[in-house]
């Protein structure tokens, strides 16, 4: 079985992806207008995101506008926005699990094989988010790459990657990796079966004399290091 | 002296409060499995564990409220009897304004650190992001001291400790945060009040707006998760050691405060706290 460190570094790594990744949802910086080609230097820079369009002056000011209606939007906009928000609720799911399946928490102490699987299970929710995200990014990148090098887009209308879609495959490869350490706990068959062995001699002792010392049980050291 | 006997005068109340409260997740705790894990968890969970979680969550929510009120721009609104039809949000760090009909919002940031900016905004600024860092910190050191988390079992005392330390952390975080935001609203209140007394209109009025109100909020929730982690732990710092259910144990609780003093303040809690984290890291 995966170790409480290794638990605890991927449970940390894919906490900052889920961050990450909600970070990326909210920022408007999806594309961003152009100066490729010709460098035209313009008073304002577009940029648009999944939720809102905004225009940036020269003079500082910002103007944002949410996207009008939700039916009349682009395909590939509709479906990143579905996944990200898809990725979010799962990495909050897999937050929560993952915390009690843990090696560092009590909860659940007495049975360690349920308490792996529970492990994996967030590890699995998390690589699950973790793929919506890429997936969501990855696609919303394809289209604006479309769009680009589409010789029908006029060339001072043309868009490119902005900074969200970069935290966007950041937080989705935090999100894996950490992901991939969690589910590293899941516990193998020999483990189950002597799990179960322990479990079955360690219930009656701990019932009959609840004040022995810790440091005194065997059991208990090798179960958190 | 005073304030020993109003701790002893509040310790019923929190003691009928915690022990429903547990008597709730004992009964969700039997129906999962009879017998001695009941038993066990009986004498797991007395009240201080509860009051843990109860802090913790406060904490959790002030410090996103703080945080969240640090960073978003409405701390001061126009009010309804100003002549504008847009919305004038004004924050610590720029200003935005939304126009009613096409819902187009647009943003200015206020000038570099090094300009000229009126002294409340400045302290303000400073005092919430002391807050928030106190408050976050607060909260991440106390997820350390929860029980439920396996950390430096070999030390039986020093959860309790954590907790304290967290404790006094989100007590002081509260200060800055009420101090930012009170003051903040109070220098709104006056402007605004000034003008009204002085019968001038300047086309725009401002009330504060829900960044202010998410500021005091946080600011409040800071001191009572502080507060309930300080006095409240060190209230129920010797209930947990197992006699807490036995009907002779609480109407000892439930008796005056001469007999409770014994109870209460006796010399050799430190042993039974030992006892209590030996036998909760074995289960």
């Amino acid at each position: 079985m995966a170790n409480a460190g290794l638990q605890l570094l991927g449970y940390f790594l894919a906490l900052g992806g889920w961050v990450g990744t909600i970070c990326s949802a909210a920022l408007p910086q999806w594309k961003q207008s152009s100066y490729a080609g010709d460098a035209i230097i313009t008073a304002v820079g577009l940029y648009e995101g999944l939720w809102m369009s905004c225009a940036s002056q020269s003079t500082g000011q910002v103007q944002c506008k949410l996207h009008d209606s939700l039916l009349s939007l682009d395909v590939h906009l509709q479906t990143s926005r579905a996944l990200m928000v898809v990725s979010i609720l799962m990495g909050f799911v897999g937050v929560i699990v993952s915390v009690v399946g843990m090696k560092c928490t009590k909860v659940g102490d007495e049975n360690p094989v349920v308490k792996g699987r529970i492990a994996m299970a967030g590890g699995v929710l998390f690589l699950i988010a973790g793929l919506c995200t890429l997936t969501a990014v990855s696609w919303y990148a394809t289209q604006v790459t479309y769009e680009f090098f589409n010789p029908n887009t006029p060339v001072n209308a043309r868009y490119e990657f902005g900074s969200a879609l970069f935290v966007g495959w950041a937080a989705a490869s935090l999100t894996m990796l950490g992901g991939s350490f969690l589910s590293c706990s899941c516990p193998t068959p020999t483990e189950e079966r002597r799990g179960q062995q322990h479990y079955r001699q360690s219930q009656p002792s701990t019932a009959r004399e609840p004040n022995v010392k810790m440091s005194s049980s065997p059991i208990r050291g090798e179960q958190c290091l | 002296m005073t304030s020993q006997t109003l701790l002893l005068r509040l310790q019923p109340v929190c003691i009928v409060l915690t022990a429903t409260l547990s008597f709730v997740q004992l009964s969700i705790s039997d129906c999962k499995r009879k017998g001695n894990f009941t038993r066990l968890m009986a004498r797991r969970l007395p009240g201080r564990y509860l009051l843990q979680y109860v802090a913790c969550f406060f904490a959790f929510f002030s410090a996103g409220f703080l945080i969240a009120a640090t960073w978003t721009d409405c701390w001061m609104v126009n009010a309804d009897d100003s002549l504008e039809v847009s919305t004038k949000c004004r924050g610590l760090w720029w200003e935005c304004v939304t126009n009613v009909f096409d819902g187009i919002q647009t943003c200015d940031e206020y000038d570099s650190i090094f300009a000229e900016h009126p002294l409340k905004l400045v302290l303000t600024r400073a005092m919430m992001i002391t807050a928030d860092i106190l408050a976050g910190f607060g909260f991440a050191f106390l997820l350390l001291g929860l029980d439920c988390v396996k950390f430096l079992t070999d030390e039986p005392t020093i959860k309790l400790r954590i907790c304290l330390v967290s404790g006094v952390t989100l007590l002081i975080a509260g200060f800055p945060g009420l101090i930012g935001s009170v003051w903040y609203a109070l220098g709104v209140y006056v402007e605004r009040s000034s003008l009204v007394f002085h019968n001038v209109f300047l086309g725009i009025q401002y009330k504060f707006g829900w960044s202010c109100w998410l500021g005091m909020a946080g600011s409040l929730g800071c001191f009572l998760s502080g507060a309930v982690l300080t006095c409240c732990m060190y209230l129920f710092r010797d209930v947990g050691s197992g006699r807490f259910y036995s009907p002779n144990s609480l109407r000892k609780m439930y008796s005056p405060a001469g007999t409770t003093v014994a109870n209460t303040y006796y010399p050799s809690s430190q042993t039974a706290t030992a006892k209590m984290y030996a036998m909760d890291t074995r289960v």
